[in-house]
């Protein structure tokens, strides 16, 4: 690592401190980097001392009285009993309904486009059928046959693809927004 | 050592090492170094602490072309220094207590 990346990872892990503050500590390190440099450490050297910048905000963090927790599904250990209950009834209250609506919409995206396939088969079979069972039927009245037929292929291809394109952003999209809400990091 | 008691006294510690002078990270660290544990980052929270608590004044002055931090100490600091050195004596006080229980 040199000396740039290490200060780009420290400078990212005070995240939670105001920006004055961050470049306070930044100034620091590399004041003390400019001596021990001065004294013939080498840089690689000087980074070993001063560990991991994650090590390093951790500290300075935990002094500050700010701790980053990850609140996870399964684990849960590192949050407070409080932030678990605000959890389950945000749960309760919002995301639950939101989830079972998007699991609707989903599952009648999905039954609108198997319908559609459906659709576009039937308008196949009416097209290369009806002047068989049509007996008495002139030539124009197959023509115009053959054209709804064609069209409902049409209708059903589209309602097919419009709505299994919906229904599939819909599914990633609502497992994205899960798995943030879950996921994500809080600040004490 | 126990981590509370470590943290009472490093603030001590660092404020001793610029007693006499005013001095700078590097150097503070280097000369508490042979006395107790201590890396730059648990110092830059202590000098902040310290700083917030005004028993040390800061000022910036330039060095090889470069900026450098200097720390003095305020007679708020001074009388922290005090007040530990006379809990040095009740320590010693009760450590003789503990001890002569150690030896019965």
């Amino acid at each position: 690592m040199t000396k740039k990346t290490w200060e780009k990872q420290l400078i990212q892990q005070l995240k939670p401190l105001p920006k004055e503050e961050r470049k306070k500590i930044l100034d620091y390190y590399k004041e003390i980097y400019g001596d021990k440099l001065e004294e013939g450490v080498s840089e690689s050297e000087i980074l070993a001392e001063f560990g991991s910048p994650e090590e390093c905000a951790a500290r300075i963090l935990a002094e500050e009285g700010i701790e980053w927790e990850t609140v996870e599904r399964k684990t849960g250990n590192g949050a407070s009993v409080a932030e678990l209950v605000g959890l389950f009834f945000l749960s309760l209250i919002l995301i639950l309904p939101l989830a079972i609506t998007a699991a609707a919409l989903i599952i009648s995206f999905a039954a609108v486009s198997i319908a559609g396939i459906a659709v576009s088969v039937a308008g196949i079979f009416y097209a290369l059928l009806s002047h068989f069972f049509m007996t008495s039927s002139s030539g124009a009245a197959i023509f115009i046959n053959v054209i709804i037929g064609l069209v409902l292929v049409g209708v059903g291809l589209v309602l097919f693809v419009g709505f299994y394109l919906s229904s599939k952003y819909l599914a990633i999209g609502s497992a994205k927004a899960l798995t943030w809400i879950y996921t994500r990091r809080y600040i004490k | 050592m126990d981590a509370q008691l470590k943290k009472g006294l490093l603030d001590v510690c660092v404020l001793s090492a610029i007693r006499r002078e005013e001095s700078y990270g590097y150097k503070i660290i280097s000369d508490l170094e042979p006395y107790i544990e201590i890396s730059e980052s648990t110092l830059y929270p202590i000098l902040r602490r310290l700083e917030q608590s005004g028993a040390v004044k800061t000022r910036c002055a330039e060095h090889n072309g470069r900026l450098r931090r200097y720390f003095r100490i305020t007679p708020s600091g001074l009388q922290k220094i005090e007040d530990f050195v006379e809990t040095i004596d009740q320590f010693k006080k009760i450590s003789e207590f503990i001890l002569q229980g150690e030896r019965e």
